[in-house]
């Protein structure tokens, strides 16, 4: 394997891991009014976090099994749709983690 | 939409039956969500070349069902040899050929009366692992270059993904140029033993196996004349 290759999958490591805290964040955040998964993803996306739905819906079922949201199957424009919200416990803790990042942007932004 | 449903079909198949059911039912509603923005802003339907080409963009079934897996087991020996993607797949072909070549090795053996010791697992065991191992890594080279082929099409969606003539082609090739030589090795033991055909001829139970392998060989160059004249061809659409 070529050293560019290398430093390529290295970045891609790390960038996905930068992404993947962002991202539960930013699912959080879009959850607080009740969305069902294509107009969430619709929803990220055009706030410049593109999601494929094959991360998306596996995470949203790890914050529904951990409590975080909530989710109910219902009939929308003659179609079944899976609408998910944050639930009691998603809010409080969102709000605990915009406290966190928004502190942990302030400091990386000083150290930048 | 029935190519959507044949879609859906084929990811559910490498699913956890536990999940799929309920991953099938979103995911469904995904992409005909999209389907119809796309519809709708093409201001007519889909035609078939317009939706297997939606789906190709899409991701092939099986890589589709991976990510929803969300497993992460991979094969590395400094750097990714499998990833992620491929690695249920060669798990699931290793120990598919395992037990077929143990299979083997036990039938061979007891046709052949020489006793069964371990041996004889040892070289085809590691032959197995090594060829595939090899194979498996080529895929997941080629992966990295085209990050969204298509594998394996499933059955349900082959009449819409035809075979490609040079794989055909190519096939036939290989095994016209494999009955060949198994032709002529009765004639030219030389082929098999080299320079050893001077002083070693086939055991008698050769005879046994001949015909057996001949007949096989002779089936898949079947299977690519029949693949070149009908590309779309399956049991299922016969």
């Amino acid at each position: 394997m070529s050293p560019g290759n290398a430093n390529h999958d290295l970045f891609e490591n790390l960038r996905l891991e930068l992404r993947r805290g962002s991202l539960i964040l930013a699912v959080m955040a879009s959850l607080q009014t009740e969305q069902y998964g294509y107009t969430l993803r619709k929803a990220l996306t055009d706030h410049g976090m593109p999601i494929d739905e094959g991360t998306l819906y596996p995470l949203l079922r790890r914050l529904e099994t951990q409590g975080l949201l909530v989710s109910e199957w219902r009939e929308e424009e003659k179609r079944n749709k899976r609408f998910y919200r944050l639930s009691e416990d998603g809010k409080t803790i969102f709000k605990q983690l915009v406290a966190e990042w928004k502190s942990m942007n302030s400091s990386l932004n000083g150290i930048l | 939409m029935d190519i959507l449903e044949s879609y859906l079909r084929a990811v559910k198949r490498c699913l956890p039956r536990t999940q799929s059911d309920d991953i099938i039912k979103e995911l469904s509603d995904d992409l005909r969500s999209q389907i119809e923005e796309q519809q709708s802003a093409l201001g007519r339907p889909f035609n078939d070349q317009e939706m297997m080409a939606f789906f190709k963009q899409h991701g092939d079934p099986m890589t589709v069902a991976r990510r929803y897996r969300q497993d992460h087991r991979s094969l590395s020996l400094g750097w990714e040899l499998i990833g992620p993607e491929l690695f249920p797949t060669y798990l699931m072909f290793l120990g598919f050929n395992l037990t077929l070549t143990v299979a083997s090795v036990v039938v061979v053996s007891l046709l052949i009366h020489v006793s069964i010791t371990a041996q004889a697992f040892v070289v085809p065991v590691l032959a197995q692992i090594i060829c595939l191992t090899v194979v498996f890594t080529i895929l997941n080279l080629i992966r990295r270059k085209h990050p969204q082929p298509w594998y394996y099409p499933p059955a349900e969606l082959a009449p819409m993904i035809p075979i490609s003539r040079w794989y055909s082609i190519g096939g036939l090739i290989m095994w016209a140029a494999v009955a060949v030589w198994w032709l002529a090795l009765p004639h030219f033991p030389k082929l098999i033993l080299g320079s050893g055909a001077a002083y070693l001829k086939l055991a008698s139970t050769w005879h046994r196996f001949y015909v057996p392998i001949l007949l096989l060989v002779l089936a898949s160059m079947s299977q690519r004349v029949v693949s070149l004249l009908r590309p779309t061809w399956t049991w299922s659409c016969q």
